[in-house]
């Protein structure tokens, strides 16, 4: 039989179905549950303020750290600037004001050690070429960045037109192609004669031979490059050979392009006491005359009044010297394997290195 | 079916809430509820106090180095002569240098000089240098070596032999230290622009050897090498597997009195035999699922202003480019260099700014991005 049948037949005596109670959640477990979520709550509030705690930290650390460094850079720079060392002064005071573009007095500091180097400031006046930090190009699009690169070439920033047309090409080699080229091209020759003029020199002739890659040079850009690279040929005797360091500096000086005086003064000297050494005073004498006419230097003149004498005593008894310069430098002895190098300026005008003389004419951006 | 057992069937739900409240008490005692409530509570506090004081020590490096977060604060040792094997720390950090990915990427790899090392004289001179360069837009690179007895105008310090800019710029505490002036010294000779440098000091250099397991190089003619804490051993002119300590001493080894330029030869075969490794034996995916642990396992023997991340891409194309695209040359005789000796009797070498050009524009102008 089916056990299950009489439950059903009898239905209408079951008392009313009682309604389901709720299940209700224990007391204790909403406890242990809350307790859980304060504890995770707790947690994370103390991660947020451990970091917010850090990175507060971190800026006043680094802040501390910048204001130190600047202090103590600023101090190295004016010891430097004091003891004459003027490419180490500029390096600082640059630092410094890297650091903090509002540094009382360092851009006044910098523009004197410059002006000690013959370097050109990149922008005359009172102030000296704050450093301010570009904004970060906008790569959105590839209209927006050659906008961005047109608006730099306008306001002369090669390095930063440079930079969105790389982008743009890294993303779009064939986009507007020509223009691109042609203004790649522009950037690359006018920030080459502008590192040259500053006196980064062989970063100039870089830029320069990537120039080229887009099309001749002009006269302008030539002679400059020629000029650098004749610096660096006579550089790269300097401490080695000073006779040639002194007769390929001498015309660099002529036009006074860069520090080629202040070197043309030493290797003259250095080149004087090499001659004094051996036994020559009067050739010694000579060097000497030359390098104080150039750079007029205290702590020489006992040398060279010396030398003078010297040379007197020895030319007494048949005929008085003139101290005249007679190191002739009409052809220089060169390495063998070294051409010389083209003296300064293929253009018919000789570049001088003023500031003025910078790419003043700024090409029309093309688009 | 009887009444009583309908009932039993159904039980009455205040009866069945009294037994679960039983159960419950019976399964929590108040006890047991208060401890572990308390347990909770110092759980809570203990873990607060651990997770704020880690969080703020990530983000202060995090914020401070700009670089890994994990990455420790490389420890101030100035004054203080480093130990032989020993790496310094540059007095002023670089700061890292964002990367956009379509510029070039030039590295300045310099090794120090271990006799300096040895011989307690402060901070070493360099031993060697070389340029390494990638265009990721044309996809080509470059390798060029620099003689360490160069000499050369270290800007602020004059005409010296290019070891000693390293040296120069931490003695004087430049801003950016030795890697900086001897980055703007490689800067001024070769007219290039460098972003990164990186030092790589003799027992990180084993290490990343043998992790790749060893290489292969072909000597090209028998040359005897003394790896650190072994016997010399002679390499026969053939194709030879070394592992870290062996590929250290062949690209360390000099030949005899001036063999700079066979050495600087050498490295590169070094450089190029790791590629050859990695690619060849595909090893690229574990190396950059390893890269974290190897990086903290060697960033005390590396010193650089890359980031990791930066390692990994550069390193990523750095692999990617065909062997016959890595142009590679040595600024060394005949024609790029003259040897001169100075009055003291040091032996130096002029570099010929002409024809270093060459080798310059061969290695960057002609792979370069910038062309029509």
């Amino acid at each position: 039989m089916d056990s299950t049948r009489p439950m059903q037949t009898s239905s209408a005596a079951k008392p009313p179905a009682a309604p389901q109670p709720k299940r209700r959640v224990p007391r204790g477990a909403v406890v242990a549950g809350l307790a859980i979520g304060a504890a995770w709550m707790i947690l994370l509030v103390s991660g947020l303020a451990g970091y917010r705690t850090g990175v507060a930290y971190a800026r006043q650390t680094q802040a501390a750290g910048n204001a130190s460094a600047s202090q103590q850079q600023f101090d190295l720079g004016v010891a430097d600037l004091l003891a004459g060392n003027y490419d180490l002064a500029a390096q600082r005071f640059e630092y410094v004001l890297q650091l903090d573009p509002n540094y009382p007095g360092v851009a006044e500091l910098l523009e004197k050690a410059r002006a000690g180097l013959n370097v050109p400031t990149r922008t005359p006046g009172p102030t000296a070429t704050p450093i301010t930090p570009t904004p970060t190009l906008d790569v959105a699009s590839l209209d927006g960045l050659f906008e961005q690169a047109q608006q730099a070439f306008v306001a002369e920033d090669w390095s930063r037109t440079l930079e969105a047309l790389l982008v743009i090409r890294s993303r779009d080699a064939n986009f507007r192609r020509e223009e691109s080229n042609a203004m790649m091209g522009q950037a690359l020759r006018n920030r080459g004669v502008a590192r040259i003029l500053q006196g980064d020199i062989e970063q100039g002739i870089y830029d320069l031979a990537l120039a080229e890659r887009f099309g001749a040079l002009d006269n302008t850009a030539v002679a400059w490059r020629n000029s650098g690279a004749f610096y660096l040929f006579a550089n790269s005797y300097f401490g080695l050979d000073w006779l040639l360091a002194a007769a390929n500096f001498e015309s660099l000086c002529r036009a006074d392009l860069w520090d080629s005086c202040t070197k043309y003064a030493r290797a003259a000297y250095e080149y004087g006491h090499l001659l004094l050494a051996g036994g020559e005073p009067c050739e010694a004498s000579d060097q000497y005359a030359i390098s104080l006419e150039v750079r007029g230097n205290p702590d020489l003149e006992p040398t060279a009044t010396h030398a003078a004498r010297a040379c007197q005593t020895l030319m007494a008894p048949t005929v008085t010297r003139t101290p005249t310069a007679t190191l002739t430098f009409g052809v220089l002895p060169t390495d063998t394997d070294t051409p010389t190098p083209p003296l300064i300026v293929t253009d018919t005008e000789t570049p001088t290195p003023t500031p003025s003389e910078t790419p003043t004419e700024t090409p029309t951006p093309p688009g | 079916m009887p009444t009583n057992q309908l009932h039993d069937t159904q039980p009455n739900p205040t009866r069945r809430a009294t037994t679960t409240s039983r159960r419950s008490h019976a399964a929590v005692p108040p006890r047991l509820a208060i401890g572990l409530g308390a347990a909770l509570a110092v759980f809570t506090l203990v873990g607060s106090v651990v997770v704020f004081l880690a969080t703020r020590d990530w983000a202060t490096a995090w914020t401070v180095t700009g670089l890994n977060p994990f990455q420790p604060h490389a420890p101030s040792i100035a004054g203080e002569t480093p130990a032989p094997g020993e790496t310094i720390a540059p007095q002023a950090a670089m700061t890292p240098v964002p990367w956009t990915g379509a510029e070039r990427v030039t590295i300045l790899l310099m090794g120090l000089d271990y006799r300096d090392w040895v011989a307690g004289r402060g901070f070493p001179r360099t031993d060697t240098m070389m340029l390494v360069t990638i265009d990721p837009l044309t996809r080509k690179a470059g390798m060029m070596s620099i003689p360490r007895d160069l000499w050369v105008e270290i800007p602020g310090f004059g005409h010296q032999r290019i070891n000693t800019a390293y040296p120069s710029g931490e003695n004087n505490r430049l801003p950016d230290g030795g890697p900086g002036l001897a980055m703007r010294t490689v800067e001024d000779l070769l007219g290039v622009d460098i972003q990164y440098y990186a030092i790589i000091e003799f027992s990180a250099f084993e290490r990343m050897i043998d992790e790749i397991g060893g290489i292969d190089v072909l000597v090209p003619e028998r040359i005897k090498i003394s790896p650190i804490g072994r016997q010399s051993i002679w390499l026969e002119a053939e194709g030879v597997h070394l592992d870290g300590a062996e590929a250290l001493a062949y690209a360390r080894v000099r030949k005899g009195a001036g063999d700079d330029f066979g050495r600087a030869e050498r490295q590169q075969q070094v450089a190029l035999a790791v590629i050859d490794r990695v690619v060849g034996f595909d090893m690229i995916p574990t190396l950059v699922t390893r890269a974290p642990a190897l990086y903290a396992e060697l960033q005390s023997g590396i010193q650089t202003n890359m980031t990791l991340d930066q390692m990994i891409a550069f390193g990523w194309m750095a692999v990617q480019i065909p062997k016959s695209d890595i142009h590679r040359g040595v600024i060394g005789p005949p024609k790029m260099v003259g040897f001169y000796t100075l009055p003291d009797g040091q032996k130096v070498i002029r570099a010929v700014p002409d024809q270093i050009r060459i080798l310059r524009d061969e290695i960057f102008t002609t792979t370069s991005a910038f062309g029509p």
